[in-house]
Formats: C-alpha cells, structure tokens, sequence
C-alpha cells in the first residue's frame, strides 16, 4: 500500500484541504464543547457545506470534526460539569473537581494530551487491522456477506444502552425502511403505496437528518428546564510534565487500547468505551479512592479511550462497509455523496483514497493538539451562549441540509416525518443509530441472502457449510441466546456461583 | 409549567402496540397481487426477505407491548411540556413550508425567531442578530461560496 503514497500526499497536500482541516478541527472543537450539539449533529450541519467541495476538501473536514468533536466534550465537561458530548460523560468525574480546586487549566491539559496520543493510538490500529480485514473480507460470497451483516446488526442491539429489545426492534426499523422502493435485483417498487416520491426509495442523508437533528430539536424543547446557565471557570491550558506523565503511560496506553478494541466493535462507541476505560482504571489504581475527587488517572482513562474510538470505529466502516455508530454513519453518507464507497472494494479499487483518510487522520489529530491547546480560552467563552439560541441554528441547518443533497422539496418532508417519529421513540429510550445502520445495512443484507438462496436452490441450511459463516452465525447465535436467556445462560457456565449472579 | 410524565410502562406499551399495528398492515400489503410476479433463475419473491423482517418486527413490538402491559414499575422516563413540543414541530413543520413558497432567505428568520422565543430565549437583540445574520451567512456561503441550490421561493 505504500507504493501509494505519493498519489495520496496528492490528494491531501493542498492549500484547500488544509483550510478545510483547519475549519473542521475549530468546528468539531466548538459542536463538541457546546452542550446538547455534539459529534453527529456537528456531522450533519457541516454537510450542505461539504456538497460543492471536491472529495479530498470535504472529507478533510468532515474527519477532523469528527475526530476534534469527541475531544470538544471534554473542555464543558472539565469547565462547567457538563459533558458536551455523551463521549465525555466520565470527564466530569475527574475534570469538573480538578477545575473546581483550581487547576482548570492542567486539566485541559491532561484531556488534550490524552485525546491526542487516543487518536494516534488508534489510528495506528486502523492501519495495521483495516487493510487486513478488507483483504480477508474480499474473499466473502453472498453467504459470508448475510452472516456478517447479520452479525453486525445483532451487535449493534446488543450493545444498546441496556434496551436490547429497542435495539433490535430499531435495526428492524431500519431493515424495512431499506425495503421502500425499487427492488435491486428486479426493480419492482415495493411499498410505494402509489405515492411517487416513495417510489423511489428514501435516501439516507435526508433521513439521517430527521432522526439526529430535528429529533434533537424537538425533543430539546419538550425536555427543556429554565434552570440558569452554569457559570463557567476560567480556561487557559498547561500541559502536563513528563514527571506526571511517567507513572501514568500504562493507564493511558490500556485506556487507548481498550478505546479501540471497543471502537471496532460495531454498535459499542466511544461512550461505552468510556465507561469500561474509567473502570479498569480505577480498578487497577494504587489509589482507587482518589477516583472521582481530580484524579488525572480518570481523566486520562475517559478522554485517551473515546478519542482511540475514531480510528476503531472505522475499522469496519473503511474495510467492511459497516458503520459502528451515529458519528460513522454520517462519515458514511458524507463519503459516499463524495464517490468514495466505504467497504471492501475501497481498499482494491482507491488506495490512494484510503492512504489518503489515513493521513487526514493523522493530520486532523495534530491540529486537534495545536487548537486546543492555542484556543482554551476562546473555546471555554463560547460555552455562555445558550442552548435556546442554539436550536434554532441547528433547525436551519437541518432543513438546508436535507434539500441540498437532491435540491427535491420531498426530502425535507422526509426529515420532518422522521425528525417526529425519531423524537417519539427518544422518549421511550429507543436507541436511534440502530434504524439508520439497518437502512444502510438493508440493501446488502437483502441482497446477500438472496442471491445465497439462488446459489444454494433455495437451501438455508447450506449456508452454514461455510466456515466463515458458521462461525458468524454461531456468535450471532449466542448474541441472540444472550439476548433472550440473560443470566439463565450464565448458569450452564462452570463456577457461575450466586455471588456473581447478583 | 406544566409538564406531562413519560412513563416507562405506558410508552412501552403505546410503542409497542403502535409499531405491531403498522407491521401488520405491512405484511398483509405484502400478499397484494402487486408482489405475485414470476421470478428468475430461481429467485425468491420480492416480498420474501421483507416479509421475514415485517414478522420480526411484529414479535419484537409485541414483546415490547407485553413487556409494559406486565410491567410492576411505571417508573418515569422523561417529564415533557407538551404544548412547547407540538408549538417546536409546528414552527418546523411551517418554516419547511415557508421556505419552499417564501424562499430559505425570507422564510428561515422567522422561522429562528419564533423557535428561540418558544424555546424560551428573552434576549431580542441578539435573537435577531442570529436570526438575520445566520441565514444570510449560510446563503451567502452556500450559493456564492459552494454553488450549492437552495430553495428560492418567490426571490427565485
């Protein structure tokens, strides 16, 4: 892949992709700090913008927000308690009583650094593993390609916030909705109900904006409260010495590694990644009890371990065509308008293109440390602007946004009717980035099984004369096992005692 | 102000019921003779896989609706002002409108306006500023900067 440098460097080394990774990292930094904004709304309101550039401009951007935006939340979670982004939510454990006895600005500091080496960390993971399993995954036929999406969108309800049963019921959502429109392989319209504009299926970035954007909108102003903004402490930025640094690089390097690991996961994000980071940390801590009172420990293990998500989360999204999360599948959308098509055939066929994101990558990191750093202060003032004000913008944004991809008056229809249903099921803890994988996901899996239906006369059960499939299907077995059985399936395990059941 | 309590037991159920309904109007849409066509070289009917998925989804949402029907707990999930959420949609709802028969740059301010207002904000100075300067902004960088269309209304 290497022979491919110098076209890549082509693609990435110009005055306009550098503006754009400039603009992307100060936008992704400013949606991030902003609570009730965050990485997939950031995502969607910098779309319309990126329709016109050419595809090395707009993917810059929308990578260094993606990658800047994670690590924006930790700058209101430190300062004001708040996490601006769910990514941070373990930040204010640590940073909010750091600020609050004074050293705001180590604190800063500490976050920056961590998200700096999270995402080099794992965007070394992301070129040793994506290249791997795009190689392994060219050789999957139609079988191989069912059981992994089916794998795939199993793992994504498993992993949903406890509400398993809404994640599944959210993928099959998404599953159906794929359905609307032409057939792919005979082009007879399916549940178009005679109405023209279902007649040609829905498209994803339209819908994608209702469900994240104008969802977010709505449900901000059900859930409002007038309570009073929070007073915000002083920024300003010291990085932490090497002397600090020294007793805590295992922590940070486990945290990293445990934030991509869990990044290639499909369905898991940065926010679980967070959570399970934070804990082995404290667990593994000389002095656990200091957790949660300032300890640069947590801090370290929250914010190295959701910046480490970005380059995980898009193992899968690059090599398999598989977005993980909300984030992905709107990087997803936005290099596809852009003819850059994430999955197997991306590594054979643009190498360039993909040495290429590597490099943003790497280069949106490198800015995210630079403004960070540079831009506290501004960044920590920005968090005074409200968030009624804020709605608004994100509104205009949402419906600009869903015209633009076709200029058809029918898409902001579609974000409006999904922007309404996406905020119903919101408030009964549906997981929303589900619907939209499942939509993704529809076509191919749809297509997977049939033609494995023709290839084997029709015979499911020769499905699983494949290995690979096999095996996929076992997990997915198991999943779903888990899914239904709980506990009951722990008790089969030897040594499950009592203790562990509670 | 009044807000109204979303309970987990009820949403559950309401959901769940709702979802089953739609599922199952689906699937008997699927036996209209639209969908009875000959296939090829040993394809499946049109309808097979969405069928599969029309069923799933009617299990999962009657399990749902189970789920909340036996619930114990109804404990709440969320406390919403009703009014200001049907007030948010119509706003959007009508801004959309706005913007196809007025034009994104007519439409879209008081579009901002009425939504900072219902939202709650109280400071008109800045309120306008954003709600004039930000569409103007967006318009300007979208069809002078990125040539990209924008719903013109009666301007275009």
């Amino acid at each position: 892949m290497i022979e491919h440098l110098p076209a890549a460097l082509t693609l990435s080394a110009s005055f306009t992709v550098l503006l754009a990774l400039i603009v992307g990292t100060i936008a992704g930094i400013i949606v991030g700090a902003l609570p009730g904004l965050g990485t997939v709304l950031g995502l969607v309101m910098a779309l319309p913008f990126t329709y016109a550039l050419d595809g090395p401009t707009a993917v810059a951007l929308l990578l260094a927000l993606y990658v800047s935006s994670i690590y924006g939340g930790s700058i209101s979670a430190i300062l004001i308690n708040v996490p601006g982004t769910p990514q941070s939510a373990a930040t204010v454990f640590d940073g909010y009583p750091m600020a609050q006895r004074g050293d705001g600005a180590l604190a800063l500091g500490w976050a920056t650094t961590a998200s700096f080496i999270g995402g080099i960390f794992s965007l070394v993971v992301l070129i040793l593993i994506a290249p791997q399993l795009a190689k392994v995954a060219l050789e999957f036929g139609p079988i191989e390609t069912f059981a992994l999406v089916l794998f795939a969108l199993t793992t994504i309800a498993w992993v949903s916030s406890g509400e398993m049963l809404k994640g599944l019921l959210s993928a099959c959502i998404g599953l159906f909705l794929a359905f609307i429109g032409p057939d792919d392989m005979t082009g007879q319209v399916r549940f178009d109900f005679d109405i023209l504009f279902l007649s040609g299926g829905l498209a994803v970035i339209p819908l994608l904006i209702g469900l994240f954007a104008i969802s977010e909108v709505i449900y901000q102003a059900a859930t409002l409260t007038d309570a009073e903004m929070p007073s915000v402490k002083s920024g300003g930025f010291k990085f932490p010495s090497w002397a600090a640094w020294r007793p805590r690089i295992v922590t940070l390097l486990r945290s990293c590694g445990i934030g991509s690991f869990i990044g290639v996961l499909p369905g898991t994000g940065a926010t679980a990644a967070v959570f399970v980071a934070y804990a082995d940390a404290k667990r593994r801590s000389d002095t656990p009890e200091n957790f949660g009172k300032g300890e640069p420990d947590g801090l370290i293990a929250s914010e190295a371990s959701n910046n480490a998500v970005s380059g995980g989360a898009m193992v899968p999204m690059l090599a398999l065509g598989i977005p993980g999360d909300g984030g992905t599948v709107v990087m997803m959308g936005a290099l596809t308008i852009h003819n850059v098509i994430p999955g197997v055939r991306l590594f054979q066929n643009q190498p360039d293109v993909v040495l290429s994101i590597f490099l943003l990558l790497l280069a949106a990191n490198i800015f995210m440390l630079i403004f960070g750093a540079m831009g506290a202060n501004v960044f920590s003032r920005l968090l005074r602007i409200p968030i009624t004000l804020l709605m608004p913008l994100v509104l205009m944004m949402s419906l600009v946004g869903a015209y633009a991809v076709r200029s058809n008056p029918v898409d902001l229809v579609v974000a409006l009717g999904a922007g309404l249903v996406a905020f119903v099921l919101r408030l009964n803890s549906f997981p929303l980035a589900p619907i939209i994988i499942g939509f993704i996901l529809g076509g191919a899996l749809e297509m997977s099984l049939r033609q494995g239906l023709v290839m084997t006369d029709q015979s499911f059960l020769r499905f699983f004369e494949s290995p690979i499939a096999l095996f996929l299907f076992a997990i997915t077995a198991l999943i779903v096992a888990n899914l239904i059985l709980g506990d009951r399936l722990l008790r089969f395990l030897p040594g499950f005692s009592a203790r562990e059941r509670k | 102000m009044n807000r109204t309590p979303i309970r987990s037991a009820h949403a559950d159920t309401a959901c769940g019921g709702a979802i089953f309904l739609a599922a199952a109007v689906m699937f008997v849409h699927t036996f209209s003779d639209r969908y009875d066509i000959g296939m090829l070289f040993g394809d499946v009917s049109t309808v097979f896989f969405p069928r599969i998925i029309l069923g799933l989804i009617m299990l999962l949402a009657a399990a749902l609706a189970w789920k909340g029907l036996r619930a114990g707990a109804n404990r709440v999930l969320v406390t919403v002002d009703l009014r200001r959420t049907a007030l948010a949609f119509l706003i959007a709802a009508a801004t959309t409108a706005g913007m196809w028969w007025l034009g994104f740059l007519l439409a879209t301010p008081f579009g901002l306006i009425a939504l900072g207002l219902v939202l709650g904000y109280r400071k008109p100075l800045p309120l306008l500023a954003v709600s004039i300067a930000g569409p103007a902004i967006v318009w300007v960088v979208l069809v002078f900067g990125a040539n990209v269309s924008v719903p013109a209304g009666i301007l275009g």
